[in-house]
């Protein structure tokens, strides 16, 4: 289990080194990534697969939305809050 | 006559494909004369694929061999409408591919290779005769798991347009049912697709299988872990098969960081088994 904090330098090097990024500076850890256009619905896909590689977490259809996935900090607390559930 | 890109028939529509003529511009395959047919992935993958899949289409024919890729019924610039294909037209699809390079290349044996969902169509197709080699790049094994990803990658647009929670993949099963289709990144997938996909189990289809195989896990770390369903795969296929990791940074059917245009450990694992294929 991982707290918050922990995570979300992790998701960040995932996220910085994944997708097309021009200036990784101005992405906030609370930006959006989908407004930014740094992660499209097949960049979601490729989370959900790392989540899955790296986490063994499976996202449910109900769990699929913004407040999970729409920056780095709301990727990290989603994962806290899995792990956390076990 | 040099490569070429042509169209052939399949039925009453025209699918069009791309030859590349053997060129031998390095050292030849020590393999008896063949063509190796390549088959796309679908959807989205089929466009981040065609570098790649073009890449080592080349690769293959300055080896020696006749390649070939084409467009599946539906997609790319073959004709047909998508809705209207199914599994069964798809693998009618890779048949007459086979005998399209066959007349053109004027050899008889076909190695049949395969990317994604494209893997798994060509493992399922009958060429004619024996069952040939075949060279399987992280193919789909579950059409179950396959389908509801389809449906997922929907949700995934969904979310990512309207910033909302959507439907369930329940509901969207449910649509199909109706007869209405599901769009998955453009593409109307409907119901006798879903259902012809969830139909497949490579694991299943192939036990057992009587030619070479191949089939390449591509990770994109050294540390990754392997493929659980790849290596039970083989495993179910018999002697005849073998199973090659490749690792490659950039993804071969989504969009990366960088514009790939080849990926090299995937193509030394493929060169290589086509090397040894006539070895005992």
């Amino acid at each position: 289990m991982s707290s918050t904090e922990e995570l979300v330098p992790r998701v960040r090097a995932y996220v910085l080194s994944n997708f097309p990024v021009a200036d990784p500076g101005a992405v906030t850890n609370g930006a959006s990534l989908m407004e930014l256009g740094i992660v499209d619905s097949t960049g979601l896909l490729e989370v959900f697969e790392w989540l899955r590689d790296e986490f063994s977490i499976e996202v449910a259809d109900a769990e699929m939305v913004p407040d999970n996935f729409d920056s780095i900090a709301n990727i990290a607390a989603y994962v806290g809050r899995k792990t956390a559930a076990g | 006559m040099g490569d070429r890109g042509e169209f052939f028939p399949c039925g009453s529509r025209r699918l069009y494909g791309f030859l590349h003529e053997p060129r031998a511009t390095e050292a030849p395959l020590a393999v008896a004369p063949a063509a190796v047919v390549f088959v796309h992935p679908f959807m989205e993958e089929r466009q981040d694929a065609h570098p790649f899949l073009r890449s080592i289409a080349g690769q293959v024919s300055a080896r020696g061999l006749w390649a070939m890729r084409f467009d599946l019924h539906g997609c790319g610039d073959s004709e047909g409408e998508w809705e209207d294909a199914t599994v069964a037209s798809w693998l009618d699809d890779i048949r007459a591919a086979c005998d399209f390079v066959r007349a053109q290349a004027g050899v008889e044996r076909v190695i049949l290779c395969g990317l994604r969902f494209g893997a798994t169509l060509a493992a399922l197709a009958d060429i004619g005769g024996p069952k040939p080699p075949l060279a399987m790049i992280q193919p789909v094994v579950k059409g179950t798991s396959y389908s509801m990803d389809m449906l997922r990658a929907y949700l995934a647009a969904e979310m990512v347009l309207t910033r909302k929670a959507g439907v369930s993949r329940d509901a969207l099963i449910e649509r199909l049912r109706l007869g209405e289709t599901v769009n998955v990144f453009g593409y109307h997938l409907t119901a006798a697709q879903f259902d012809g996909i969830r139909a497949i189990d490579l694991s299943h289809s192939l036990a057992s299988y009587p030619a070479r195989s191949l089939v390449i896990d591509v990770v994109k770390t050294p540390t990754a872990r392997a493929s659980n369903e790849l290596t039970a795969l083989v495993a179910a296929m018999g002697p005849g098969s073998t199973l090659a990791r490749a690792v490659e940074p950039q993804p071969l059917y989504a969009e990366g960081k960088v514009h790939l245009t080849r990926a090299e450990q995937v193509e030394l694992a493929l060169l290589g088994w086509l090397e040894a294929l006539d070895q005992p």
